[in-house]
């Protein structure tokens, strides 16, 4: 990044192929929509590009792309479904288990019928609420730690834990029945 | 965070990794295509942008605002070392001083005049010290003078001149052998305190945070506090788990770290390391007693 920030072009290619795959993931699996995420892909390293100057070597990269690709991807959920409730300064994680549709729990174990067990899992961690199933993409794509999540998502360590705690015992539920 | 860990957790991340990797999801040609181009053109312009900064002949670069903090941060920074290390230096005591300055000290200072009358010329107090600086002989030519002139215009006893003569010839050896050791002293100061260094538990925090395990060995060596917090109430061990450094984790514990010591959010080393889903820390720290 720093030398990329100084000029050069070839770092900056070397540094969108090493987090390519994993920040479009996160943002395929928050948005559920192929066209959608390619937009704020689109934009999430653009912002990287011209705000090289910005960066410090202090925070970590991935700490930093992610928390930028998090935004984005709430500013593009906004966008779309302005209805959609995405409180990013709910103190709990615990009132947001209510959020899920009926069905929610219903279509991972539907899963079951379904051949492909890895399309399942992507289905089950799809199906947690919007703030759950971001802190886990940030943990599982980004590498993130809980206090990191928590600067990503712009809450409190104790939010973050508690989105975390939940999405995981969730999904662990979901993976004993397809299992 | 009653919740006993559960292999489940690190399941959760590793099979959602598998499936979402089979998937093989990638942006479309376009959008890297895209992104990529954006890239190139934002170098190209940095690489014109600092050509443009040195015509700039307005403004000195030494009046720029991060040379004017880096210049003020460095006076700060020598008037605090400075503060810290004269008062070690010129203190009267020799408790700090290295062996070899005792011994320079020995040769510099002679013994103690029987009577005043034995003090002798000023020539005779510089024979006494041939291995002494010159400006401290001079100072201490000085020093006997000064008291034969004392014992003249005051008739005290010859005990007490003497003693006078004595505790100020020391206490000048003292500062001279000390300023002549410079650096050396100085090291013997440092290696010397008993206590660990001021800022060792703030450079402690900072080589866990950044996965430095030499230096973090290093500083648990010389005594670095293993129970303090953070400005975030973390305690190094918490912080070695959240960061997922088994290593570092292995050198807290064998350095004594508490592995129950809760940090300000009421968490242990052990519900931190469930909440990262290390089973690998998770069972060294229960090997080391957390419960």
């Amino acid at each position: 990044m720093m030398r990329f920030a100084r000029g050069d072009g070839a770092a900056f290619e070397v540094l969108y192929r090493r987090h390519e795959a994993r920040v479009f993931r996160f943002l395929l699996r928050t948005l559920r929509d192929d066209a959608g995420a390619n937009d704020v892909m689109q934009e999430v390293w653009f912002a990287v590009a011209r705000g090289a100057d910005r960066y410090t070597p202090t925070a970590k990269f991935t700490t930093w792309l992610f928390t930028i690709a998090h935004h984005r991807m709430v500013d593009a959920i906004r966008a779309r479904r302005p209805t959609e409730v995405m409180d990013l300064n709910t103190d709990s994680g615990e009132a947001l288990l209510d959020l899920p549709s009926a069905d929610a729990r219903s279509e991972p174990l539907n899963a079951l019928q379904i051949e492909d067990q890895a399309a399942a899992v992507l289905r089950a961690v799809e199906q947690l609420p919007a703030e759950q199933k971001a802190a886990f993409l940030l943990q599982a794509e980004g590498e993130l730690s809980v206090g990191e999540v928590a600067v990503a998502t712009g809450t409190s360590f104790e939010t973050a834990k508690s989105r975390l705690r939940y999405a995981r015992t969730k999904l662990r539920e979901w993976l004993r029945e397809l299992a | 965070m009653t919740q006993e860990f559960d292999p489940g957790d690190a399941e959760a991340f590793e099979r959602y990794r598998a499936a979402s990797r089979q998937e093989g999801a990638a942006p479309s040609e376009s959008t890297r295509a895209a992104i990529l181009a954006e890239g190139r053109r934002m170098a190209a312009r940095r690489l014109e942008a600092p050509a443009a900064q040195g015509l700039d002949r307005k403004r000195p670069t030494a009046h720029r605002s991060r040379w004017k903090l880096f210049t003020a941060g460095s006076v700060a920074l020598a008037g605090l070392a400075t503060l810290l290390v004269v008062p070690r230096v010129f203190e009267p005591s020799n408790r700090h001083l290295t062996a070899s300055d005792e011994v320079s000290r020995e040769r510099a200072v002679p013994p103690p005049p029987a009577t005043p009358a034995e003090a002798g010329p000023s020539l005779q107090a510089e024979r006494l010290a041939p291995s002494a600086p010159k400006s401290f002989a001079s100072s201490q030519a000085r020093t006997a003078s000064a008291q034969r002139q004392f014992s003249a215009a005051a008739p005290r006893t010859a005990d007490a001149a003497s003693k006078a003569a004595s505790n100020s010839a020391s206490n000048t050896a003292t500062a001279a052998a000390s300023a002549a050791g410079g650096a050396a002293a100085l090291g013997g100061v440092l290696t010397e305190s008993p206590t660990p260094l001021p800022g060792s538990v703030a450079s402690l925090w900072s080589a866990i945070a950044a996965g430095d395990s030499r230096r973090t060995e290093l500083l648990l060596d010389q005594g670095a506090d293993t129970r303090g917090l953070d400005p975030l109430g973390r305690t190094p061990l918490s912080l070695a788990v959240i960061r997922q450094r088994a290593d570092l984790v292995r050198l807290l514990l064998a350095h004594g770290a508490d592995p129950n010591a809760r940090d300000q959010s009421g968490d242990t080393p052990l519900e931190r390391a469930r909440q990262e889903g290390r089973a690998d820390i998770l069972a060294m720290l229960q090997a080391a007693g957390a419960h």
